[in-house]
């Protein structure tokens, strides 16, 4: 893993942060909104593996966590489980097809679902919730709008696979 | 042994770093309460809050902002003054042999663009663009021209973070403004509910709810909603009304604190206590 590359991700992960907590929740179906940050987790995640996806996971967590004024912990608890998830899909050999095939949106969709479920779990331990509501209000559909965004990361891919063909 | 350790390492790294940072971020919210944490955080807003707001003010270049500032600030006067006369048509025929009955129409406010949002169904927080220097406190309400909003939470130097009433601990001591019964608002992840209020008390759909002067934080009187469903529980002894908030959140862009914090009012609830009983 080179350095610079590193860098960029932060830099990226640090403009997906300010969108997500200024331009998002413009976008907001109700509570439901898009995670543009666990895309990205996703992303490095099937580019360097479970094990550094774990890790960039968490301090991307933790940082959001930091500056959005919500439970320290609970975005740091579910992108790290979410990362991990996601490095099950992690083949050295398929990096390039991983991200740049239609295969990214169902990854995406099931790990922010996950993301969702977990971030909802932790932030409500102060009120009952029903498994259902859990699942689906805040878990599925958050998951399936996360997706639709990373449609653009897919585009954006195969583009350029296509202009390095 | 070193070498077991180092094979033990490489094949269960994943593993590892996983239950550490699971255990690390379970720690984490574990402290949120901690003094330091705290600090850190005020800190990481207050250099983060900034960025945000050159962000949101992209948006709204075309917007005269000091103009729509101060028609907040008015607006918000006018809303507790009205409130005020609905809440003094009903108390005058209870109330009209005290004749000094204290006022607590004076607030001073501060007028605050929300900088960023953190959208969720039980946890919601705003950032907004006034802080500490402004005269911002913890704990103090947060208001529109329509009703409650929230609490400030922590304060830094120029930016503060607002608890919104659609966050699991949020809660406020509230009554029925025509019959002046009490109860406490919480938030259930979808609504607003005031929960175990016995059903033979007198509360009717379409009443209007307010902050109570039970509250210690938040100053008595200001709107918070509007009962739209009694639900009695399974006893049929209690029931649980839901309350639809004047305030709502997705569509507000600018905010009030109201500048009064929690001994100021804790004193003024105190000589009211002893005012009602001369």
């Amino acid at each position: 893993m080179k350095i610079a590359n590193l860098v960029i991700y932060f830099i990226v992960m640090l403009v997906l942060i300010v969108l997500q907590l200024t331009v998002v929740p413009l976008i907001a179906i109700g509570s439901i909104i898009p995670d543009l940050v666990i895309i990205l987790v996703i992303v490095f995640t099937l580019r360097y593996g479970q094990f550094y996806g774990t890790i960039f996971g968490a301090f991307s967590g933790l940082f959001f966590d930091l500056v959005s004024g919500g439970i320290l912990g609970s975005a740091m608890f579910s992108k790290t489980l979410s990362a991990f998830a996601a490095g099950y899909f992690y083949n050295e050999n398929k990096i390039e097809h991983n991200i740049s095939s239609m295969f990214l949106l169902l990854i995406v969709f099931l790990c922010s679902t996950l993301n969702s479920f977990f971030f909802l779990l932790i932030s409500s331990s102060e009120i009952k919730l029903t498994l259902s509501h859990l699942v689906l209000e805040q878990g599925i559909l958050p998951g399936f709008y996360t997706t639709l965004f990373s449609l653009i990361v897919v585009i954006f891919n195969q583009r350029n696979l296509m202009k390095n063909e | 042994m070193p070498q077991f350790f180092r094979i033990f390492l490489n094949r269960f790294k994943e593993y590892l770093i996983l239950v550490f940072l699971l255990v690390l971020s379970l720690i984490l919210i574990t402290l949120n309460d901690n003094y330091k944490v705290r600090n850190i955080r005020v800190y990481t807003l207050g250099i983060f809050a900034g960025v945000n707001s050159v962000i949101t003010n992209i948006g709204r270049v075309f917007e005269d902002s000091e103009y729509i500032e101060s028609l907040e600030k008015r607006n918000a006067e006018l809303m507790l003054q009205v409130n005020q006369l609905r809440n003094f048509g009903l108390e005058n025929n209870e109330l009209n042999k005290i004749l000094n009955f204290r006022s607590d129409t004076e607030y001073d406010f501060v007028a605050a663009k929300i900088v960023s949002r953190l959208v969720s169904k039980v946890s919601g927080y705003f950032i907004i663009s006034k802080g500490f220097k402004d005269g911002v406190e913890n704990g103090m309400p947060v208001i529109t021209d329509d009703g409650l909003v929230g609490l400030v939470l922590d304060a830094a130097d120029n930016y503060s973070t607002v608890r919104t009433y659609e966050n699991s601990l949020f809660s406020v001591a509230v009554k029925d403004q025509r019959s002046n019964i009490d109860g406490l608002l919480n938030w259930d992840g979808r609504n607003l509910l005031i929960k175990n209020v016995p059903t033979t008390y007198d509360i009717e759909l379409g009443d209007r709810i307010v902050v109570s002067e039970l509250s210690s934080i938040i100053p008595p009187k200001i709107p918070v909603g509007i009962v739209v469903e009694k639900e009695t529980t399974l006893s049929g002894v209690l029931s649980n009304l839901r309350v639809q908030p004047f305030v709502k959140l997705s569509n507000i862009k600018n905010v009030m604190v109201l500048k009064i914090n929690r001994e100021s009012q804790l004193d003024s609830l105190s000589l009211k206590l002893l005012g009602s009983g001369k």
